[in-house]
């Protein structure tokens, strides 16, 4: 079974269970803050490459996708209906999804890309991806907001001077999680689906002196809007994309400065 | 009562509808005048409930307007020091936008923030998937332009 079908039916049983994997924890309270002296923003020890799907490329090679992706559709749409309660319907499913099947070869041999063009254009979206190191980016936003508008102590550990070093009391793992281009979960029986940027990051509060972690969050990036092929992407140096991942990174690393230095909640009103 | 200003009556004067139903409120004028409720709310000054421990002083409010159709910023201001702004800039007629308020205050001098205003309640809000959040915020809609 291939991952493309077990993340299809992984979305769908989250789907259909209503699981919120997104929520987020509450902020640090004042007590806690002023309880962390110096912050010393580090790295994560084994930062992400960015991550897109492959193009698929060449008439053959689409052909042969498309049916992969007609095939993985028809068991998916029949197990759907089938699991949703309705044999009759599952038999529906089924006779839809093999009228699907050819569609999807055709297609597949059809939207395929040239594979010059989407050698071409994995190795641009390589360069502008490595050229603009978002990790540091990210770090760098934190560090400079959290002072500006929290006015928070917070330095750069890896480079500030050995007297400040030692003056840290806790140290926050920052970095990026995952990023690069995405497909909508629906879209993965697509050849060569339009993509969208989508960047996920950590941050990891810890005590220096026991390793007790004092606060733990994720922030995720994420739109259905604005899609594009990963060759179009790549046009004109990837400069679009580098754009938005940098404007993406500064909204998260301000967000999650927000919430670690900044975010104050109201008190529940014991009354409700 | 909820933890957000979300809570508070968003109002946009000029406009049919209050801006808190999650339905979009038709505005007469492409510069709306936006209102909300003051920070803290009253609950929260009552003297005698135990519950009442908000320190805010220096209170200002941030404001937010979103195209709805692809979440772009179309206006921000800081620290505005009133409960409401009339929108300086004229927006595009016959489009539908999201806007949203948070406080901005300090606790015992230090700067800080309340979470962004929102038509749902807190645990629906607070959502560490972005910029999806704007979907809860208070819709309105433009008018056609004065020419059309």
């Amino acid at each position: 079974m291939s991952v493309r079908l077990l993340a299809g039916l992984l979305a769908l049983c989250l789907a259909a269970s209503g699981c919120d994997q997104y929520s987020l924890p509450d902020p640090p309270s004042e007590k806690e803050r002023a309880s962390w002296g110096p912050v010393g923003v580090v790295a994560p020890r084994a930062p992400r490459p960015a991550s897109w799907p492959d193009p698929v490329s060449g008439w053959c090679t689409g052909l042969a996708v498309g049916a992969l992706h007609g095939a993985e559709g028809m068991l998916v749409i029949t197990g759907a209906t089938i699991v949703a309660g309705f044999l009759v319907g599952g038999a529906f499913g089924l006779m839809f999804a093999v009228l699907l099947f050819p569609v999807q070869i055709v297609g597949g041999a059809f939207t395929a890309e040239d594979p010059a063009r989407a050698d071409f254009a994995v190795g641009v979206l390589a360069e502008m991806f490595a050229r603009a190191d978002l990790g540091t980016r990210l770090r760098r936003t934190f560090i400079e907001r959290a002072r500006q508008e929290a006015r928070a102590t917070v330095v750069d550990f890896e480079s500030c001077s050995e007297k400040e070093r030692e003056s840290v009391q806790t140290l926050l793992e920052l970095g990026i999680d995952e990023y690069g281009l995405y497909g909508k979960p629906w879209e993965i029986w697509t050849v060569n689906p339009p993509l969208r940027p989508g960047m996920s990051i950590r941050a990891r509060l810890v005590r220096r002196d026991d390793r007790r972690v004092l606060y733990e969050s994720t922030l995720r990036y994420g739109t259905e809007k604005g899609g594009m092929k990963l060759v179009e992407w790549a046009d004109q140096g990837a400069a679009l994309l580098e754009g938005k991942m940098g404007r993406i990174t500064d909204l998260l690393g301000g967000r999650m400065m927000e919430e670690i230095f900044m975010l104050h909640l109201l008190p529940r009103d014991p009354r409700e | 009562m909820n933890r957000l200003l979300a809570a508070a009556l968003l109002v946009l004067a000029g406009c049919v509808k209050t801006g808190l139903e999650q339905e979009e409120a038709i505005c007469t004028t492409l510069r709306p005048k936006l209102e909300w409720q003051t920070f803290p709310p009253e609950a929260y000054l009552k003297k005698g409930a135990d519950w009442v421990v908000i320190e805010a002083t220096k209170v200002s409010y941030d404001l937010r307007i979103y195209r709805a159709d692809d979440f772009e910023l179309v206006y921000s201001r800081d620290a505005l020091p009133a409960a409401g702004h009339v929108v300086e800039e004229p927006l595009q007629p016959k489009t539908v936008y999201r806007w949203t308020v948070r406080p901005r205050f300090q606790v015992r001098g230090l700067p800080r923030v309340g979470e962004w205003s929102s038509v749902a309640g807190v645990e629906t809000h607070r959502r560490s998937l972005l910029p999806r959040e704007q979907d809860l915020y208070a819709t309105f809609k433009t008018p056609p332009a004065p020419s059309d």
